[in-house]
């Protein structure tokens, strides 16, 4: 379920920056090499790998801090 | 699950805040990161992965477990000026001090396994219940009981949890940092103080 939430986020984040996408994709017709480059870069946006460290971060700290029983799950023998 | 519900419910929220206010979503830089795997890390061996926690004894987890959560509080220090970094410290203190007044297990009682409709097979006395960091005890001697397994989950016999007020704490702290996110820039300037 968090994944779900994770990855419409990813996407919600990447069609705000579709349109960066369009005028790197515009420039590597220009055929400049440094564009490939670019294109990488801008095709994750760091703020979405911001949000996924963070969600990953305190998921990790919530399952070593908190102490939830879950029977029929990991707990069981 | 708690963590799952509050995961979601603190995205969905923050990402609702900022785009009613047109501003984008970005949660706070958490410092030393580092540090969190690195509590993780033993527990996971411990509690998680099939193969290593059925090799490791039960005198070892009191160990493991208290001196990882002092890693995360540490983490929790260096980050204390965050939005809910505090609260989820609260609650690490919480779980922290019942467990460490219990002999490093977090204690739950025979009736709180009752009223889960635990098959009373799976567990015993004083035992450790299955590979979690719980250890069956009766209430009469488990001290400080009220931060203690107490909460319970049952949803229609299909998942079952036992969770403490420490859980609850961290669950509104993952809460609270998620849903901060999507205040304006102003505002993450107010919770970094």
């Amino acid at each position: 379920m968090p994944y779900l939430v994770l990855a419409i986020v990813i996407i919600v984040e990447c069609r705000e920056t579709k349109s960066k996408n369009h005028i790197v994709i515009g420039e590597i017709e220009m055929k400049k090499l440094s564009t490939l480059k670019d294109l990488v870069v801008t095709k994750v946006n760091p703020n979405v790998i911001r949000i996924a460290i963070a969600v990953v971060s305190l998921v990790l700290f919530a399952l070593a801090a908190g102490a939830p029983d879950a029977m029929g799950g990991v707990g069981m023998k | 699950m708690i963590f799952a519900i509050a995961a979601n419910f603190g995205l969905v929220a923050g990402i609702i805040r900022a785009k009613k206010r047109s501003t984008a979503y970005t949660p706070s830089v958490l410092k030393h990161l580092w540090i969190v795997f690195l509590g993780f890390l033993p527990q996971f061996f411990v509690f998680f992965l099939p193969v290593t926690r059925e090799q490791i004894p039960n005198q070892w987890v009191p160990v493991i477990l208290i001196g990882s959560q002092l890693l995360l509080l540490l983490f929790v220090w260096l980050n204390r000026k965050q939005a809910g970094i505090w609260l989820m410290g609260f609650g690490l203190i919480l779980n922290l001090i019942v467990i460490c007044l219990n002999n490093g297990w977090m204690p739950i009682s025979p009736e709180t396994l009752d009223q889960l409709q635990v098959s009373s097979n799976s567990w015993q006395l004083w035992q450790r219940h299955g590979f979690s960091k719980d250890m069956v005890i009766p209430v009469s001697d488990t001290r400080a009981w009220i931060l203690s397994d107490v909460f319970k989950i049952n949803l229609f016999n299909f998942y079952k949890v036992a969770f403490s007020l420490g859980d609850v704490l961290v669950a509104g702290g993952i809460f609270t940092f998620l849903w901060s996110a999507g205040a304006p820039k102003s505002l993450h300037k107010e919770y970094a103080k």
